[in-house]
Parts: structure tokens; sequence; C-alpha cells
């Protein structure tokens, strides 16, 4: 790969790049779905090829490949240089990416079992398992189980000296389980909805968390929701699990901290942020017992890895400190940018900089932006709880281009009356605006509940890329919600 | 009403869907635009606003989707009690 990598790099710098790297990058997924009893889809796709950034005269250039040869590579190289000094012509400024950045390191996820060697009998035998179990459940229509795993080759070389060397695997799993009536359907899921729960891990986080032994479980809910009555309007207390609390701080924390958005480049599609740069160190986005981190090192987490792709580390930065905000996830460019108007900003990028594959530009992506553990048992909280509704994984969302308006549904939800879970309601909806929200949470569960959820769907940028992020929760209460919208 | 944002369903069966606007939105009164207004979210059966079109425009417009690569050829629409359920006030 060395001979390759210093190619597009000496390539690219003789054509008059100031500065170039390069991603060689192999991309394996396996996906397998069961359902009803029977095996729908089995895949396994491998896709490879490499993309070379560069800069020059001032300004981005990018292009792509996926036949990686020397007489490619040049072609490439100068390509992206020739895009660059076409993009010159309207630059507003140059680009600075500030300090360099220079590592040579080798990082692989730690894994027990590396999934991609467990036969395909054994795993397709975990969703029959699961299948059987939830069918066995009077009332079930549909029942689909799937097991995915991701292996991501990727070496970064840039012309500041750098050549990282990566592995990450994924293992990912779901099931959900639906059940009909007339002018109805419901569904639930096990251990996250939107099809399955991913982590950077082995095999062995397919035994962790057990499909078979919750199918019934959840099979059983979905037909007790049929007959349920419809979630009540009103305002009250609500507390979320973890599953929807990882999607309520994904959509209303981690996008609007993704500091190119802030700066507008991703105004024409998914919108901008409320989240200014002015607001930096003194804006009350939560109450105290809100912090939230980003970070890249959580073990397990779908955001985790070892160096962006910018090549720079996974770290650890504050984002939400006793309910300030203090922090943005943030690019070498953008962290430049931002150091220069605000000197307690850091100079270097934190690291959040990642490309859907080898013909993508990295953008920010969300590596795992988490709300951190508070002192209390999920127990404890509902017994503290007078009046409410205890919500569970989610089931629709919404949000606006500023991320400040959000609507979510849940599949399942129970009223609380007097410190005790009362009815199973269903079609439960919350709304809220984001700091008024958080800045009403008044306990976060412990450590014991808490957990790092995947999202392996996070679409964003134009063309269309898609990112792996995790979030870790615990369950937490919040006051004077709307809930029950428009039912 | 000018652009919906990140419209998803709440309920399928129902035809329930929920999203912002964004881009522009404005008071009509009287015949007349008469102020810009903030960004409003609505909750909403799209069969049961469909079923309360009151007049369609003559002009059609070719829209791309935000997502996926499909367009839309609509013209503006007016509808009756359309339900909006939520505002963004600052």
């Amino acid at each position: 790969m060395r001979e390759f990598a210093d190619r597009a790099l000496n390539t690219a710098q003789s054509k008059g790049a100031t500065y170039a790297d390069i991603r060689i990058v192999r991309r394996e997924t396996q996906n397998i779905t069961v359902k009803n009893g029977v095996v729908q889809t089995l895949s396994l796709d491998s896709d490879f090829g490499f993309g070379v950034r560069v800069i020059a005269e001032g300004a981005w250039g990018f292009a792509s490949s996926n036949r990686l040869t020397l007489e490619e590579i040049d072609r490439v190289s100068a390509q992206a240089v020739t895009i660059a000094k076409a993009s010159a012509l309207m630059k507003l400024a140059d680009v600075d990416l500030g300090p360099s950045e220079v590592h040579v390191d080798v990082y692989r996820t730690p894994v027990e079992i590396d999934p991609f060697t467990v036969s395909l009998e054994e795993k397709r035998d975990v969703l029959l398992a699961a299948d059987k179990e939830a069918r066995a459940v009077d009332g079930v229509a549909v029942a689909q189980g799937t097991l995915g795993f991701q292996r991501e080759t990727k070496t970064f070389a840039s012309s500041e000296g750098s050549f990282i060397e990566q592995t990450m695997i994924e293992t990912g799993l779901g099931l959900t389980v639906r059940a009909v009536s007339e002018g109805e359907m419901q569904q639930r899921s096990y251990p996250n909805s939107f099809g399955r729960h991913q982590g950077t891990a082995g095999y062995e986080f397919i035994a962790q968390w057990d499909l078979p032994g919750n199918a019934r479980r959840i099979a059983e809910e979905a037909v007790a929701l049929l007959s349920a009555p419809s979630c009540p309007s009103k305002v009250t207390s609500l507390i979320l699990d973890g599953p929807q609390l990882a999607l309520q701080v994904h959509e209303s924390c981690g996008h609007p901290i993704e500091l190119d958005r802030v700066y507008g480049t991703e105004a024409a599609f998914a919108g901008t942020s409320f989240l200014t740069p002015e607001k930096l160190g003194t804006y009350r986005y939560g109450s105290d017992v809100v912090n939230m981190v980003s970070d890249a090192v959580t073990p397990t987490g779908l955001g985790t890895y070892g160096y962006d792709d910018e090549g720079v580390p996974g770290q650890h930065t504050d984002i939400v400190k006793d309910g300030i905000f203090v922090g943005y996830l943030t690019s070498r460019e953008t962290a430049t940018r931002l150091h220069k108007t605000h000197p307690d900003a850091p100079e270097r990028s934190n690291g959040a900089m990642r490309a859907d594959g080898w013909n993508r530009i990295p953008i920010i992506r969300m590596n795992n932006v988490s709300l951190m553990a508070g002192e209390w048992t999920l127990d404890d909280l509902i017994a503290d709880t007078e009046d409410g509704m205890y919500m569970l994984t989610n089931k629709s969302w919404s949000i606006d281009d500023k991320r400040l308006n959000f609507q979510f549904g849940t599949e399942l939800a129970y009223e609380i009356k007097n410190g005790k879970l009362g009815r199973m309601v269903k079609n439960a909806t919350y709304t809220g605006i984001t700091p008024l929200f958080w800045g009403g949470c008044d306990a976060v569960c412990n450590a014991d509940h808490w957990h790092v959820w995947g999202t392996p769907n996070c679409g964003k940028g134009q063309p269309g890329q898609t990112a792996h992020t995790g979030h870790g929760t615990a369950p937490a209460r919040f006051r004077n919600v709307r809930v029950g919208v428009g039912g | 009403m000018t652009r919906f944002h990140y419209t998803n369903p709440v309920h399928p069966v129902k035809t329930i869907l929920t999203g912002m606007t964004r881009d522009g939105t404005f008071l009509i009164e009287n015949g007349r635009i008469t102020r810009p207004l903030k960004n409003l979210r609505f909750t909403q059966s799209i069969l049961e606003a469909f079923s309360r079109v009151e007049m369609l425009g003559r002009d059609l417009k070719l829209i791309k989707q935000d997502w996926g690569n499909f367009a839309t050829f609509a013209p503006a629409a007016i509808i009756h009690g359309f339900r909006f359920t939520g505002v963004t006030e600052f």
C-alpha cells in the first residue's frame, strides 16, 4: 500500500498540490434476514477503491477510482488537483488546516470472535430461533430478524507524513415483530428499531444481546398494543428509555454540534444549527444534570475508531458540561476557523471527519455522542414520578432545519401514576424545543443502565453519505413535556 | 408555505405525517402576503388533507425530492383546515 500511497502524494504535489491525502478503503458487509421462518436475504458485498483529496491554490479537490494501479493513481491524483484549481476560481478564502497532524500507527477493533469466521448456518439458526419464539405468540403477523456484519480496512497517508492502517469490525442484530388488527398495526423491536442495534464488536455481541431470549416478550407487547388505549394528550413528566434517548441525543445534540453544518455547508440539504459560535461556553443547553460528550474511544461504540479520515486521532470532547454548551465536533479546517474567532476553542481538530467509503469526501460526522450517566436507578425514578409517561423504542422522528423543534413517536409507552407503571398505551408521541426540553431534564439513570446504542443509518451530505454513529444513554426524566400530539 | 422539512410517518395506517416548514413561511391576510412567520410543525393525515383541497394552481412546478433520485410535478394548493400542531418561537 505504501507504494500506491507515495505515488498519489508525489503526483499530487508535482501537479501543484500544497497538501494531499489518500484513503484506500476495502469494505465487506454480510447481511442475513429471516422473515416468518424463511431466509429472505443473504448477501456478501465487497467494495474497494481509493480517494485522493488535495489542496491546490488554496481550494479543495477530490477524485476517486475503483482501480488501484499506479497509472490510475496518477490520473486520479492529477484530476483532484485540476478540480482544486477550478474550485480556487470561486474560493472565498484559502483553506487553512492549522497545525500539521503526523501519525504512523495501526488500529484494529478489539474483538473476541471475528464475525466473518462464523458459519452462515450458526448465524441463520440464531434468527430462526428468535423467529420461532416470536411467532409462537398468538396474533403475530410478521416477525423479521436480521444480523449484519462489516469489516472495513483503510489505509490513510498524507503529504504531512501520516501513514495509518485501520481495520474496523462491526456486528449488528435486530428483531421486529408486527401485529395487525382492523385499522391498526403495532410493532415492537429489540434491541433497537429501524433494522438493528450495532457496535464495533465481534460475534460475541450476538450472544450478549440474545435475540431468541427477548423475542417472546416483544411479540406479546406488539399484540397487547393492538387493544391498548391511545396515548393521552397532555403536558406531563416523561421518562425515556435508552434507545429512544439515543435518537433524541442524535437529532437534538449530535447534528447541531457539527461545525461544518454550523458554518453552512449542509444548509441546502438538512439545514443549519441553532448552536452558533457566539453561544460556545456560555449558552444553557440543558439543566445542571445534563452532561454530553463526543468520543471515538468507548469500547463497542458504533462511532469508535482509531483515527478519522483526516488522520486525526479519535478522542474525547466535552460537548455539554453541567448544562452549558462547551464544544463542537470539528474537522481540521473548521477547528482552525473557530479558533481564530474564539481563541479558547481548541486549535486542533477533535477528529470527527469521516467519509462513507472511498468515493466520498470526508465531512463532519458524529462518533459516539453520549449523555453521561447520572445517579438514579430506573425503579427509583419511576417511584419518584407522581404523574407521567414512560416511552420506549423509537417509531418516528422529525426535527426542524435548525434542530430546535422536534417530535418523536415510540413503539411502546406506559402511564405512570403515583410512582407506579400503569396502563400500556399505543401510538405515543412527544414534542418539544431542544433547549427547553433538555432544560427540563431533572434526572438521569446511573451507569448500570448506560449502554452505547448504535445508529447505522445517519444521512448527511450531497451526494448522500450514510454514517454509523453511537450514542451512550441511560434512561432520563424530563418535566413539562407535551405528549400525545395530533393522534 | 413554500417547503416542508423532515416529513416522516407518525401512524402509517392512518397516513398521519409530521414535519416542519422551512425556507420561508408567510401569513396571508385578505388576499395578500402580510408578514413572514416562524417555522410551524404540522401533524396531519395526508389523505384527510387531500380531501380538503379547495383550489389547485394552474402552473405545475418540477420539484426534486430531498431523499432519493426522483422528482414530482405539482401545482400549488389551498387546503382548508390544515392541522398545524406546533411553532418554533425563536
